[in-house]
């Protein structure tokens, strides 16, 4: 009964004040989403006060590639894009590493609300990573509604709501908030396929999140072998039922992905050399070298210091996992795999690429609040929902010192430590 | 005769432990070219750091002075540090004392190590004591503090005397032999160092929270005990400083300089939680097996809660300590936290059945070997000196100021 589908029994009227609190905290969290530009002048300039604008204000390296892709996108058309490619497999011969065109679908995206809406290519592409993680809140809410009972899914999406990295993703045009979403598409699709083993529709959602996965960052590769072990490990964990068509969408959404990446790579060879040598002379890049170092548990060290509380009761609930658990198994089994591939990249450890966790944390944190309120019977329903607005307020916190108070980019551990004041420079040192 | 093999092999197994243990802690100077051991110097891990830290001056200093004047100097020791605050922070500089200092840090990392195995066979879980011994073994920072001049291996020790003395209090009530050594070891711990007080708070939470979880019975006399213990310490204290208000001037003069020390505010800041971001960074293992084991505490994991108790109620004051946040002062929980990790790997290997033993042994063994390949990377690769977080970081890699040659 500890499990996060456990409920907790509420009377009608406080049903009523449930959803009326999830409408709440899913307006809340469209606000804290909402580009910092958009508060900068009418309508919304009013509100700019109650709105945390990144102290950040500059261009970062990645935003600054992503936009020139978006521009050039827009000097020669979709259909030239492999020209984009060919133009970059040149560059980077001889150059350092810098990333690819082939995170296709974020591109396309800047391009096209640029297309529909106009603006800069960069204020296009932070108001795609702005919407994404909206949708990838709206998501998580369904999706934790269907796992969970209603209380459960409330809480993790309270905690989603003030996600300190989910926020940040929003505010900056990064492409890895963007990757979250399509991984949160994939891990509940393949939720759904499992526990409905006819339905095509949700066959189609599969194959097609993992094609938009592979068709928007090479740790797509990452994602899908945290599903395949997921299926593997459908054998002892019955979740549900791997059928035959779930084996294929497994393997022809991606493919499909793959292809599609080959287009636009303008061919196989292209796609191959392009990757190949992004990924050779990241090995030699500098800022890889010097910020994304570290040993196999530093993920575990950005989280703490990013949520401390949403991964110390994770942890817990790691722990405390049994075979009636399948959910917790589900994002257990999906965080660990993914965290041991993505440990071992050399100089490719960064926060950022574990925004894909932050969901699946927050389910296992959630299990183990209720797990450890489960003694009491009296005051439960008092008792989590006060734990939950108390870890939502530190989690806020956290998100205000680390990027609001604290020009905070990128989520290495520097910039972490940086922000909040574990490592000082003598310049910190207050005047006297 | 197979059978009696195998019943002494987790005694051969924990003197082997023992062995590791006392040899990694022996003091780097004794493998040195006019050392008795230099034979053995390639097996031990020499720190690469062989400065002399800020700290170890001090200490070398006061020692330096009392061996030259006496006990009875011990006032104008204090007087002289009192000066020296008002004044400015003042190094001298030699080497015989430090020395001295050293070795007795070894010493005391070697006593620890003895106490904790001795403890855990006290705590009547069958193959705790060897899990916690080759855990207190090869812990990284107890290695580390075993091998400078500093006073928290030394402090350790004395807390996990208090610990063990309170829980045999515990267990044989009214016996005047365990409240003496609670008393001697509360003492000891106020005469050691000012975080004296921390451990004392610990061991009054420790005591509230017998009235639920039922550790044993206490008594008047340990209640007294615990009150008579750091009193005397106390009262030895004030004698040492020349007087009491000696004693609350140099208190005072240390806490509130502390808040103005430009190293204290660059290195000693940061959020609640930096301790376990320290504690992640040099044993991480250890911290996630102790996390699981809190997580997984019932009414019966009374050993358990135990050490729980006492590390989440110094943890609360510890880590509230504007500018006083040092994985040093930490140095206390490492044996604790093993207890708790123990505990845990024991739960995980209970789940083969039949071949737990063999998955415990493997398990605690593979933790070893990465808690010593961490202290490898921390201070024989790196020149470590203060467990302080941006070292931490630079000696894993994860904080670089350029690329290097």
């Amino acid at each position: 009964m500890n499990s996060v589908s456990a409920s907790l029994s509420f009377s009608s009227q406080a049903r009523l004040l449930r959803g009326v609190l999830l409408v709440t905290l899913f307006v809340v969290g469209v606000f804290l989403r909402l580009p910092p530009t958009l508060f900068h002048s009418a309508p919304l300039s009013t509100l700019s006060i109650l709105h945390p604008q990144p102290k950040f204000t500059g261009v970062g390296v990645d935003e600054r590639l992503y936009r020139n892709y978006v521009d050039e996108l827009r000097k020669v058309g979709v259909l030239a894009y492999p020209e984009i490619t060919k133009k970059y497999i040149e560059r980077q011969k001889t150059g350092s590493a810098f990333l690819p065109p082939l995170r296709v679908s974020y591109i396309l995206a800047g391009y096209y609300w640029q297309w529909l809406f106009g603006g800069e290519s960069l204020g296009s592409l932070r108001n795609v990573s702005a919407l994404a993680s909206i949708f990838t809140l709206a998501i998580t809410a369904v999706f934790a509604s269907r796992i969970a009972s209603a209380s459960s899914a409330l809480a993790i999406t309270a905690l989603m709501v003030f996600a300190p990295t989910q926020i940040h993703m929003s505010q900056h045009a990064l492409i890895d908030g963007f990757f979250t979403l399509w991984a949160v598409l994939a891990l509940w699709s393949l939720w759904e396929c499992l526990r409905r083993p006819s339905a095509r529709s949700w066959l189609v959602g599969y194959a097609c999140s993992l094609a938009a996965l592979v068709l928007t960052k090479e740790n797509a590769v990452f994602v899908w072998s945290g599903i395949v072990a997921i299926i593997v490990a459908n054998i002892w964990l019955r979740a549900g039922v791997v059928g035959p068509a779930l084996l294929l969408a497994t393997v022809l959404g991606p493919f499909a992905g793959v292809l599609g990446l080959a287009w636009f790579a303008g061919g196989v060879s292209s796609l191959v050399s392009a990757y190949h040598l992004f990924f050779t002379k990241s090995l030699e890049l500098q800022y890889a070298i010097l910020k994304q170092d570290g040993p196999w548990d530093r993920y575990l060290l950005d989280l703490l210091l990013v949520s401390p509380v949403v991964f110390l009761l994770a942890i817990g609930s790691a722990a405390n996992l049994t075979a009636c658990k399948k959910v917790e198994w589900f994002f257990f089994i999906f965080i660990t795999v993914t965290y041991v591939a993505m440990s071992s990249v050399r100089y490719g450890l960064n926060l950022r690429f574990g925004n894909i966790w932050d969901f699946p944390l927050r389910v296992l944190a959630v299990s183990q609040l209720f797990a450890l309120t489960a003694i009491v019977i009296r005051w439960r329903n008092m008792i989590v929902i006060i734990a939950i607005a108390v870890i939502c307020a530190a989690e806020f916190r956290n998100y205000i010192i680390l990027a609001v108070r604290y020009p905070l980019y990128d989520l290495v551990t520097t910039d972490l430590t940086r922000a909040l004041k574990i490592r000082k420079l003598a310049g910190d040192l207050p005047n006297r | 005769m197979s059978n009696h093999r195998l019943l002494n092999l987790p005694l051969i197994a924990l003197v082997v432990v023992l062995l590791a243990g006392i040899f990694l802690r022996l003091p780097p100077s004794l493998f040195f070219r006019s050392g008795s051991l230099y034979a053995l110097a390639s097996f031990h891990p020499q720190p690469m750091n062989t400065d002399l830290g800020f700290d170890e001056g001090l200490y070398r200093d006061y020692a330096n002075k009392l061996s030259r004047f006496g006990l009875s100097s011990y006032p104008e020791i204090v007087q002289r540090y009192r000066e020296e605050q008002e004044t400015s922070w003042h190094l001298l500089f030699g080497t015989e004392m430090l020395a001295a200092l050293r070795n007795v840090s070894a010493l005391f990392s070697v006593l620890t190590l003895l106490l904790a195995t001795l403890f855990a066979k006290r705590l009547a879980r069958p193959g705790y004591s060897l899990g916690i011994a080759a855990l207190m073994a090869f812990a990284p920072t107890q290695l580390h503090m075993s091998q400078h001049a500093l006073a928290d291996g030394f402090f350790t020790f004395w807390v996990t005397l208090v610990l063990w003395s309170l829980w045999e209090n515990f267990r044989s009530p009214g016996d005047w032999r365990w409240l003496s050594l609670l008393v001697g070891a509360l003492a000891a711990i106020v005469l050691t160092k000012e975080n004296a007080f921390f451990v004392w708070l610990g061991v009054i939470a420790i005591l509230i929270a017998n009235r639920w979880l039922r550790w044993g019975r206490i008594t008047r006399e340990l209640i007294l005990a615990v009150f008579l213990g750091p009193t005397l310490g106390v009262v030895m204290l004030i004698f040492l400083a020349g007087g009491i208000p000696e004693l609350l001037a140099t208190y005072h003069l240390s806490v509130t300089k502390n808040y103005a020390l430009e190293y204290a505010v660059l290195t000693g800041d940061g959020p609640w939680y930096r301790y376990l971001v320290d504690l992640l960074l040099v044993s991480p293992l250890v911290l996630i097996l102790a996390i699981c084991s809190v997580f997984r505490l019932t009414r019966d994991s009374k050993v358990e809660w135990f050490f729980f108790i006492f590390i989440a109620a110094t943890y609360a004051i510890m880590c509230n300590i504007k500018y006083g946040m040092n994985l040093r002062y930490a140095n206390m929980w490492d044996f604790p936290l093993r207890v708790l990790a123990v505990g845990q790997l024991a739960t995980f290997a209970g789940l083969a059945n039949r071949r737990s033993n063999i998955v415990m042994a493997v398990s605690v063994i593979t933790v070893c070997a990465i808690e010593f390949q961490q202290y490898i990377i921390l201070a024989v690769n790196f020149p470590l000196y203060e467990l302080i977080t941006p070292h931490l970081l630079r000696a894993f890699g994860i904080l670089k100021d350029n690329l290097g040659p």
